[in-house]
């Protein structure tokens, strides 16, 4: 097939545009179509596609619209175009008329055949080459399949099967698994791995001290049902879903345009993972959430459909800066819709299926024509033309009828406060009035009658006597509210207070509802064409929904839906057939795609290291039969992730040390450098989230509370970014998870952005891990690891009552690495301690602390290599 | 871990089969790679390029990045034709962007335009300074660029297409050449202390490039770099004795794992933290520049000091050996005039106009303007008719840039757009054009210098897709 379209290739370079050119009347992409462009598109083919006319092409010119053809090739009374442009009614209103000429340009194009060099056709060779046989042979367009468990010499080191398919492996090249990490080193990794946090001592000492069989599994089991493992592993598929707090594209530091309720997705997604919903539900829920059950309709939303709707939140994360008037037009809309294909298709499929919005994919039997049918699949909830605007497109945790009825019931209380406030007014006017009254005739008469002008007129509109009037006698004349508060009559009080409770018991029955991001379908389905060159400006043929063929039965072909006019049903259900394609047992990619993912969040890199890549230019996996296996255990129990996870944490290949001896170091480094056959376990630096949240949990002042709307962060003018501590909601927010904070493009918490935490333009399907400089610095020099520094020591001190320094140092190990110091470490760590204190005795800058050296040696030890990776 | 990393030829027995592995291999042999050289005739191709292509011109460069959209006909390129037609309505409709130009009818420049210097060069009165430097520079009046919002363009001005998540100029020739001086960044950029300007980050991000290809923010007041000084006071003993205790923890820890190299760059980062407060302090000192120096910044004039210092840095940067210095006047966008063209041109060029000529002089008398590629842009132009009566809108069919040094020409106007100024016209430039100039000059082939992302090779200029093309009549 490569070779097929690199032919194709040479056959599209060497026909060059003359070939289709005729003898008489001018062309429509040459003269015609600049002008359509300038004078038309707004409203019939770029932003709109008004009375259904779209004027794109010239097929589609000549199918036109509900009034009928627009042009009819050598009529001018006929074409329908000539016809509102001569006339004047086209372009309405004030818009710019063309010119005589422009107009006689079209009416000699109409009149010359009205000519094109693109003609209605079907999909050509280019667009759609036809699969073959050797194209359905590549590893990933064939469904997984459960391979027996291989043999290997190594038997006791096989604590689940996927130690076989990696030691048979291992045992291939003449290598073997390392010894088991130690128990301290275990207990941290998988707390770090699984929750994202360090284990507490205790949590260490806990599972050192279980000496039974099975104490591995038990903290296995403890793990995956803390509530914490849904924050981390959550915090993953966020990544992927390309997750953001706020609409558009983020670019300018200081303008945080939030959008309001995506938190509940991250809530959603947190939920899920906690409750190891299982995955193809989770799937389908994501992408078809509101094709699930009819809510519009709804008198009210049930739990679950309310959960439904959320999920699709998962289709609203691409940059989508259309509320602001200049940026809603069609490019800035096309890119919305192309990325949220490509989200999709790098979270769920693992295929760079976006290579083939402008040709046929290069390396991949992935064609042009499958990228646009994909695309139909979702263009109706992200229809080009009948556009809903970024910060519009939403809906409401209350059904559309609920909500009508919430704000009816919100009105008639307004309308009825609004008639109380108004009569406890009147009444307090009448007061104020009577009192100042009094006030007024305490002045001396000769002033009496001025100054009562003089405060009456406005402050800037007053001439100089009135200005010094109302600045030395006006202030005699204030009745405060206070005053009028003291001197109601018996009757004037009761009906303040009466009308006062009643606005107060009013208030309380006031109903609410707030915002929800959705993909939704907002009107019939538009026909969906293929782009010539990926240009929404030259559309080509059109396409039907459906799912890329190679990844398809071909026996079996799948059936997207695709309602034509005249049916209304309230949405396509395209998204939801494609989901349930997306899910199905055999589907060649979906469960390959995700267990690939976890085993790259354990160990660094996937059994395929291009996670969002699975196709011809991507990697093969390393461990094919174990993949495979992996994800049909997933497929084959239900879909349950934690499942998954356990047969991962229970290996041997994951219990093993990251370290070997040197002599088996260099042996095995020159067999396999890369570490792909996993003779030690990969060291791993923490990702951004993780360096912060362990920051603060060993500083004792993490807050665990979960979900909710994000914590409000601000970006400096020295270029640091931080939490906004004046807008909090509660002063613990400072401290919560970082997966909490809100979540920018472009703009990170500093101590995240140097951690690698990754700009979203789209989304993020691997993190980098650097290690550059800014890193150090942040940790050295940064007030946020001073500060919690400090804390941390504050904390080593409270926990050790009326221990000498050497239970201080071995409690700020044990709360940083997990573990006791070494005598060489002790000794190191008393040495900095009596040389801090020489170097600060005497000194009167404590700078407010009571312990400087102790908090340096705190500060340093977040500073160690060993803090920053998983053992 | 990109894929990058993995290197181009040979392979262990037990590497899975790698893309470029089964190309070598012959059976499916005719892919990408041979279908680029034979089309593009490009033989040789680098992915992490360390040493340059060619033999290089320039080693660094200063971009004056004069965002907000500067005025190709009030500034740099006269056109008769508008004061000729002055109130007039256009024929063509142009392209509007914010409401205001909607009557479609040309504006004349409030500026005169005078011969500069002995090429001489027309250009506007309100910029005396680029008109005394005129001589030492190439203005390029046919620039075009893809989207008329300042976003949009500055991310192509900046990455070389309109969207965001591609690297910046700046990361790319910090990855293509990396850095001359170990305890600098390689990419810096000194915007305004009061704010950033409009897209931020997004001009110096390094995209999917690895992250130390980012710019990094200098301050031009106060400390350099964030966090280069311990947010809470430590003195020099203390941290000595900090960093002497981590860095034998380190090693401690190292130990056990003697095969991670990212275990030894990480210690040493904390050496080069240290290193680096001093090395950015002292480059940033420009108490030791003489008063003559300082004068020729404009440092003796509160209207021109703050650019002045900016620019003053920059030489001093790359003097040092910093590969890519971006410098930003006022926060926000400082050229974006959509009313009162003459006040507001006026007010910014009496900020950045004589420094801009300053740091030309400055560098042509130390010798350092042959080996550094100064361009002074913004990212797209001003249309030919008026809005609001006396503004113009965003235009992205035609703007000017100026560029010097670096074995570009001197003394030298390259291109026109058409009669009024509304479209690039003659020799046209495009951006992805002038990133490829910019990089051969550098001694890098743009379509070699490349990184594999998502599965595609990707390239700043990405040729197959823009066309792009060295434009040898810019060069000397």
């Amino acid at each position: 097939m490569m070779v097929r379209w690199l032919l194709l290739f040479f056959v599209i370079l060497s026909s060059g545009p003359s070939s289709a050119v005729a003898a008489d009347g001018p062309l429509f992409e040459d003269r015609v179509y600049g002008l359509l462009k300038t004078y038309c598109w707004k409203c019939h083919g770029g932003e709109g596609r008004q009375a259904g006319l779209d004027l794109r092409s010239l097929p589609l010119i000549k199918r036109g619209g509900k009034h009928g053809p627009a042009v009819v090739a050598g009529s001018l009374e006929k074409s329908l175009l000539v016809q509102k442009l001569v006339g004047g009614q086209m372009p309405p209103g004030k818009e710019l008329k063309p010119t005589a000429a422009h107009i006689e340009t079209i009416k000699a194009w109409v009149v010359g055949g009205a000519r094109a060099r693109y003609v209605a056709r079907d999909l050509d060779d280019a667009e759609e080459p036809a699969l073959e046989e050797s194209d359905r042979q590549w590893w990933a367009y064939r469904p997984p399949v459960r391979a027996d468990l291989p043999a290997v010499a190594a038997s006791s080191r096989v604590a689940t099967p996927v130690d076989t398919f990696v030691l048979s492996r291992l045992e291939a090249a003449g290598l073997d698994l390392a010894a088991e990490a130690s128990r301290t080193a275990l207990v941290r990794r998988a707390h770090l791995d699984v929750l994202g946090l360090p284990p507490d001592p205790e949590e260490v000492d806990r599972f050192l001290a279980d000496r039974r069989a099975g104490a591995w599994s038990r903290l296995v089991d403890r793990l995956l049902a803390d509530p914490r493992y849904g924050e981390r592993w959550g915090r993953y598929w966020l990544d992927v879903a390309g997750y953001v707090d706020i609409i558009g594209s983020d670019n300018d530091a200081g303008g945080i345009k939030l959008a309001p309720g995506v938190w509940r997705y991250r809530d959603y997604v947190v939920r899920s993972y906690n409750a190891d919903k299982p995955f193809d539900e989770f799937l389908v829920e994501q992408v078809a959430g509101d094709e699930l059950a009819e809510w519009r309709d709804a008198d009210r939303l049930a739990p679950e459909q309310l959960e439904q709707l959320v999920a699709t939140g998962f289709l609203r994360h691409a940059r989508d800066s259309t509320s602001s008037p200049e940026l809603n037009t069609a490019d800035i809309r096309h890119q919305v819709l192309y990325e949220t294909l490509q989200t999709v298709s790098t979270s769920l499929l693992g295929l760079t299926v976006h290579c083939a919005q402008c040709h046929s994919h290069k390396f991949d039997p992935i064609s042009q024509a499958d990228y646009y049918r994909l695309a139909a699949i979702f263009t109706p909830s992200l229809d080009v033309q009948n556009w809903i605007q970024a910060d519009q497109r939403h809906l409401h945790t209350v059904s559309p009828s609920h909500k009508i009825r919430i704000d009816k019931h919100n009105g008639r209380i307004d309308a009825r406060v609004g008639e109380l406030k108004k009569r406890a007014a009147a009444v307090r006017a009448n007061v104020s009035k009577r009192l100042k009254a009094v006030k007024l005739a305490a002045l001396p008469e000769p002033v009496r009658a001025d100054t009562d002008a003089a405060v009456g007129v406005p402050k800037d509109k007053r001439n100089p006597v009135q200005a010094y009037l109302a600045l030395k006698l006006g202030p005699l004349l204030v009745v405060s509210p206070d005053e009028v508060n003291r001197n109601l009559a018996a009757a004037e009080r009761m009906t303040v207070t009466t009308a006062e409770s009643e606005i107060a018991r009013l208030n309380s029955t006031r109903q609410s509802y707030e915002t929800i991001r959705v993909a939704w379908e907002t009107g019939p389905p538009a026909p969906t064409y293929l782009y010539r060159r990926g240009d929404y400006t030259t559309p080509g043929p059109e396409v039907k929904p459906g799912v890329p063929l190679i990844l398809d039965p071909p026996d079996r072909p799948t059936v997207i839906p695709s309602s034509g006019p005249g049916q209304k049903p309230a949405s396509s259900g395209r998204r939801l057939a494609f989901a349930r394609w997306l899910t199905r047992a055999d589907h060649p990619v979906t469960a390959r795609v995700i267990v690939n993912r976890m085993w790259m969040r354990y160990f660094g890199t996937g059994l395929v290291s291009t996670p969002a890549n699975f196709g011809l230019s991507g990697t093969e996996p390393t461990h094919p039969k174990l993949l495979d296996w992996l994800a049909r255990e997933l497929v084959d129990n239900g879909w349950s992730l934690k499942r998954v996870h356990r047969q991962v944490l229970l290996s041997s290949t994951y219990r093993q040390s990251t370290s070997r001896s040197a002599a088996e170091w260099n042996r095995a480094k020159t067999i396999d450098p890369a570490n792909h056959l996993l003779w030690h376990r990969p060291l791993k630096r923490l990702e951004s989230e993780a360096v912060r949240d362990s920051v603060l949990a060993v500083s004792g002042q993490v807050d665990l509370l979960q979900g909710g709307p994000a914590v409000p962060i601000k970006a400096n003018s020295d270029s640091s970014v931080v939490i906004d501590s004046s807008k909090l909601a509660r002063p613990g927010d400072v401290n919560r998870r970082s997966l909490y904070l809100t979540c920018r493009r472009n703009y990170h918490p500093t101590e995240l952005s140097v951690f690698d935490q990754p700009t979203v333009a789209n989304n993020c399907t691997r993190r980098d891990s650097s290690a550059v400089v800014l890193q150090s610095l942040v940790m050295l020099n940064g007030s946020f690891a001073m500060n919690r520094a400090r804390l941390f020591a504050a904390r080593v001190r409270s926990e050790t009552p009326g221990g000498d320094q050497a239970a201080r140092i071995d409690r700020a190990f044990r709360l940083s690495l997990s573990r006791p110091p070494s005598e060489e470490e002790q000794g190191l760590a008393i040495e900095l301690l009596r040389r801090q204190a020489v170097e600060l005795s005497g000194t009167k800058n404590t700078n407010g602390s009571t312990d400087r050296p102790l908090e340096h040696l705190c500060h340093m030890l977040l500073n160690t290599s060993e803090f920053l990776y998983v053992p | 871990m990109s894929l990058h990393t993995i290197p181009a030829t040979g392979m262990s027995p037990v590497l899975p089969m790698s893309r470029r592995r089964m190309l070598q291999l012959g059976s499916l042999g005719f892919g990408s790679l041979a279908l680029k050289s034979l089309l593009a005739g490009s033989t040789a191709r680098a992915t992490a390029a360390q040493t340059p292509h060619a033999r290089p011109r320039a080693k660094s460069v200063i971009l004056m990045m004069q965002n907000g959209g500067p005025s190709q006909m009030d500034l740099f390129e006269r056109k008769p034709a508008l004061e000729k037609f002055d109130g007039k309505q256009h024929s063509i409709k142009v392209e509007m962007f914010q409401p205001g130009s909607e009557q479609n009818k040309l504006m004349n420049t409030p500026f005169r335009f005078r011969h500069y210097g002995a090429s001489g060069i027309e250009l506007s009165e309100v910029i005396p300074g680029i008109g005394s430097v005129i001589d030492d520079m190439t203005v390029v009046r046919s620039m075009h660029t893809g989207h008329n919002n300042h976003t949009e363009a500055l991310v192509m001005f900046m990455t070389g297409k309109i969207f965001q998540d591609r690297p910046a100029l700046g990361a790319w020739i910090s990855y293509g050449l990396g850095t001359e001086n170990n305890s600098l960044p390689g990419y810096v950029v000194l915007r305004d202390p009061s704010g950033y300007n409009t897209s931020g980050t997004l001009t110096w991000t390094n995209g999917w490039l690895p992250a130390q290809h980012r710019g990094t923010e200098f301050s031009s007041s106060g400390t350099p770099v964030l966090n280069l000084k311990s947010s809470i006071p430590v003195s020099a003993t203390e941290q000595r004795n900090n960093l002497d205790f981590l860095s034998k923890l380190n090693r401690i820890h190292q130990r056990r794992l003697p095969g991670e190299s990212e275990l030894e760059a990480r210690i040493q980062n904390y050496e080069l933290a240290a290193r680096m407060q001093l090395a950015a302090a002292d480059v940033l000192d420009i108490s030791k520049e003489t008063a003559a120096t300082g004068k020729l910044y404009g440092l003796d004039n509160k209207t021109t000091e703050p650019y002045g210092r900016r620019c003053l840095m920059a030489r001093k940067l790359v003097e040092a050996g910093v590969r890519f210095v971006q410098i930003h006047p006022k926060p926000f966008q400082p050229w974006d005039s959509h009313s009162g063209t003459r006040q507001n041109l006026g007010s910014i060029c009496a900020n950045c106009d004589l420094p801009t000529a300053g740091l030309i002089t400055d560098l042509k008398q130390r010798g350092l303007l042959d080996e550094t590629i100064v361009i002074w842009s913004g990212e797209f132009g001003r249309l030919p008719v008026s809005q609001n009566g006396t503004g113009r809108d965003h235009n992205r069919n035609a703007f000017s840039l100026l560029v010097a040094g670096g074995g570009f020409k001197a003394g030298y106007a390259h291109g026109a757009s058409d009669e009024v100024g509304y479209a690039a016209a003659v020799d046209k430039v495009s951006v992805a054009d002038f990133h490829a100039t910019v990089l051969q000059q550098l001694g890098m082939d743009h379509e070699s210098l490349v990184y594999e992302h998502a599965g595609r090779e990707e390239t700043l200029t990405d040729p197959s897709l823009t066309g792009a093309r060295v434009i040898s009549g810019l060069l000397a």
